[in-house]
């Protein structure tokens, strides 16, 4: 009990070259059963299975040490993702390729690792994020044509919730319709949306279309890339 | 995933809840398992995925090949509501089918007021609620857990009871489910066979008649059901299955944990507390297995805390070979330990710094009782002297508050034992002020939270008649009166749980109807203050003719049949009564360690010539 074993990773010196070390950005995908995971959930989901995976993880070194972990740009409640990435300190360089298989065998089917790297840009940078919408109504072509109406507005008003109340704002400016895939029981709209520091959810103009149609459609939202102003890919 | 299901869980609070998915859980070719099994608690995902019972039976029966058990949770009333509406019937986690596919539908029984819980479940997947509208074999509805003791408010809605230990008997009737199906047999040909595995209880195969008072005149047994049913234990604690890992959920729920089941059974004999009767005998569990145990779980869940599970964790007689492996692994893998229900007695200023290095949690302790006669009478056999050294070390040792939990309503209580309470804490707070090396510059707080007593079966306080619910609140009121410290916070509970806990606990299946009336005029949820309605269950039970008063306040003599006099856990009805009469002498029996009190539970133990304590 007494002799406590000095960890050589805890002494100070080695503890500012760890924080010398660039960050890693973990780079997953969340879907199927997952969407419906909190973010908060999410966190300690991944805290476990890091552990599980006994990655080598950095702790925070203070009074109540816990896994240092960021998230670049937390998703919606409902959403699915292929795109998500987190960033971690390690205590030791690893080799990307086996940690993505461990920690893969440790994650939950609907998480997985798509890519490990060295963070290359900072979150505050991302811009701009692109969606694939799905929507599933009962007739297509009138789906279609009304929902390309309303988003070809020149303004387009809705009520965004805010920590102070609700506001009106014109999401018109926020967002772009790039393709449309139109199948038989569905038609899929990719989009992008303003995102990062001031983040527009798709559910935002999704809702205030649906409020005014009079169908029941169920809507399945994917995110599918992060950029950042000049269109260049997160990573 | 299910389209509709989609549709309504984005309407729901934490969704996260009925989708399963975790990490650890188990899905199976359901084309290729000859049973299939729903394992229900009847309460939230976050109640029911705390339970180590379950998580022990989940993983036993997946291992049977043939076999996929899936869980089932009672959903939320937000969901219940989107549900009914959408029309979803209720369905199990791993697969999303209705639990109306599933072989098995079984039920763990933790406490009386989730009872409304399981007609409602039933009810959400379609499948009738009373057992004779269930005709078919496929849908058998069992129930096991500590309530499995006194079933009968629930005998008329299940097929069958397992009775005592559920590890060995449910591999043995899902065996037999198997064998049922292979052959063909109906679900009363299966129920015959079934009632003749020890520990099985098929409530349909005895008859109970009644004098005019209400009180049971006899129980008979059908052929071929025995006469009574023995519960079952687990012989050798450090050889039964227990499981490597754990579902982890991804949301949080109340036990978060990696979990170590140090024993089962306790020394204590605490004459109010039926888990220390109906346990019994104490077996324990080889310190070794444990860290290897401990280590799979933390190595497969990723958890970072374990904890120590048992009716009394300091009574564990390894406990320090324990702690000094598990406290190394702990510090070393950065997984917290935490120790709950520690006795105080034995509570050494070495443990205390043990536990201490791990982390600084508060100190809880239960006297029970105000004044020693009180102590005495219950057996909780501890003084004053013993909690006041306990609190000593602790306010040495840098803590400052201290929570006391007691009980009201017990046997010969008057109002100098309240008042003793109060007494006792005033004390604790005098002897932090005293202490010349306690935390300088910090105020004592001592908080005293007081429930009500429920008599139970199997204990010796089972003839015993609860305190009416004008005389608690009256006791409640003086005690409240009585505190003039401010360094005291009080807390009570509402007692009108603890009523209908009391008829439940002692009921009989006349019951059932009560049962049914007030699920249908919508109680659920009991458990749940916001959702107890204690004024629809006095309109079922004065429907159904019954009473409050007979159930849960009638004195009852010696000699009266129970309505779980056909069941038997071990413990002697001759035993209970002798420590029932010495209760009412304050006389206290020394623990089993000390003196074996021939409680009868040995007879239970296949090995070491019917001794328990080694």
């Amino acid at each position: 009990m007494s002799n406590l074993q000095v960890n050589p990773l805890n002494t100070a010196e080695n503890n500012r070259k760890i924080l010398e070390m660039p960050n890693i950005r973990v780079f997953y995908q969340k879907k199927g059963r997952a969407k419906y995971i909190s973010h908060l959930d999410i966190t300690r989901c991944m805290q476990r299975s890091l552990k599980r995976a006994k990655i080598p993880v950095w702790y925070t070194q203070g009074f109540n040490p816990h896994m240092y972990m960021t998230f670049a740009l937390p998703l919606a409640l409902g959403y699915e993702s292929e795109c998500e990435a987190m960033d971690l300190r390690l205590t030791q360089l690893v080799d990307f390729e086996r940690m993505k298989t461990q920690l893969n065998q440790a994650l939950p089917v609907d998480i997985q690792v798509v890519k490990i790297a060295l963070q290359n840009h900072k979150p505050q940078e991302i811009a701009k994020a692109s969606y694939a919408i799905t929507f599933l109504p009962e007739d297509v072509t009138d789906f279609e044509q009304q929902f390309d109406e309303f988003c070809n507005q020149s303004e387009i008003v809705v009520i965004k919730k805010t920590k102070k109340g609700t506001k009106p704002m014109d999401v018109k400016p926020e967002f772009e319709i790039l393709t449309k895939e139109r199948l038989a029981d569905r038609i899929v709209y990719h989009m992008v949306f303003t995102a990062g520091q001031k983040n527009i959810n798709p559910t935002l103009l999704t809702d205030a279309f649906l409020q005014r149609y009079p169908d029941e459609v169920i809507v399945q939202i994917l995110r599918k890339q992060i950029y950042l102003q000049d269109n260049q890919i997160f990573e | 995933m299910k389209n509709q299901l989609e549709h309504i869980l984005l309407n729901v609070q934490k969704p996260g809840r009925y989708v399963g998915g975790e990490v650890n859980s188990i899905t199976k070719d359901k084309t290729q398992v000859e049973v299939r099994f729903a394992f229900c608690f009847p309460d939230t995902y976050e109640v029911g995925m705390s339970h180590l019972g379950m998580k022990i039976l989940y993983s036993l029966l997946n291992q049977q090949d043939y076999c996929w058990c899936e869980r089932v949770f009672a959903p939320w009333t937000d969901m219940e509501n989107e549900m009914r509406y959408a029309d979803i019937p209720l369905y199990a986690l791993e697969s999303f089918d209705p639990i109306s596919e599933f072989d098995i539908i079984g039920f763990t029984l933790q406490y009386e007021l989730s009872f409304t819980n399981v007609l409602n479940m039933l009810d959400l997947g379609k499948i009738p609620v009373y057992a004779k509208d269930r005709t078919r074999l496929k849908n058998l509805v069992v129930a096991g857990g500590p309530c499995a003791c006194n079933p009968e408010p629930l005998a008329d809605f299940v097929d069958l009871f397992m009775l005592g230990e559920g590890e060995d008997v449910i591999v043995q009737l899902v065996d037999l489910y198997r064998k049922a199906k292979q052959l063909g047999w109906n679900k009363q040909q299966f129920l015959q066979q079934a009632c003749q595995i020890e520990g099985v209880y098929v409530p349909s195969f005895y008859e109970v008649s009644y004098h005019e008072d209400g009180t049971i005149q006899a129980i008979t047994a059908k052929d071929p059901a025995p006469k009574t049913v023995k519960k079952r234990i687990v012989q050798d604690m450090s050889h039964t299955f227990y499981p490597e890992n754990f579902v982890v959920p991804y949301v949080e729920t109340i036990h978060d944990r990696a979990v170590l089941e140090l024993m089962r059974g306790c020394i204590r004999g605490c004459r109010f507390c039926q888990a220390g009767f109906i346990y019994r005998p104490l077996r324990e569990k080889n310190p070794d297995v444990l860290c290897s145990q401990g280590k799979s779980l933390c190595e497969t869940t990723g958890y970072e805390e374990i904890s120590l599970s048992s009716l009394s964790t300091s009574d564990y007689s390894k406990i320090a070979d324990l702690l000094e492996e598990l406290i190394d692994y702990s510090v070393e893998h950065k997984v917290n330990l935490s120790l709950p229900s520690l006795r105080i007695d034995n509570f050494s200023e070495d443990l205390l710094e043990k536990v201490k290095k791990v982390r600084k949690s508060g100190l809880t302790f239960a006297p029970e009782a105000g004044t020693q006669r009180l102590r005495d009478v219950i057996n909780k056999n501890i003084t004053e002297e013993d909690i006041f050294s306990s609190c000593k070390i602790a306010f040495e040792g840098g803590y400052t508050s201290v929570k006391l939990y007691f009980m009201l309503g017990l046997p010969t209580e008057t109002i100098k034992d309240c008042e003793g309470i109060i007494d006792l804490a005033q004390q604790i707070i005098g002897l932090y002020y005293h202490l010349e090396n306690r935390t300088k510059g910090k105020a004592v707080n001592v908080t005293v939270s007081v429930s009500t007593f429920v008599p139970k079966p199997f204990t010796p306080f089972q003839w015993f008649g609860q305190d009416s619910l004008e005389t608690i609140v009256q006791k409640q009121m003086h005690i409240k009166d009585y505190i003039t410290s401010k360094k005291i916070s009080f807390k009570y509970h509402a007692s009108k749980t603890s009523v209908l806990e009391a008829v439940f606990a002692r009921g009989d299946r006349r019951l059932c109807d009560v049962v049914y009336r007030a699920w249908k005029n919508g109680c659920h949820f009991d458990s749940w203050d916001e959702h107890f309605h204690f004024d629809r269950w006095l309109k079922a039970m004065e429907e159904c003719g019954l009473t409050v008063e007979f159930y849960a306040n009638r004195h009852r003599e010696y000699g009266e049949i129970f309505p779980w006099n056909h069941l038997d856990y071990g413990v002697s009805e001759a035993f209970l009564h002798r420590e029932w009469i010495k209760a009412q002498q304050a006389v206290t029996t020394p623990n089993c360690r000390e003196q074996c009190a021939g409680c009868g539970a040995s007879q239970l133990l296949e090995y070491k010539g019917g001794k328990c304590v080694e």
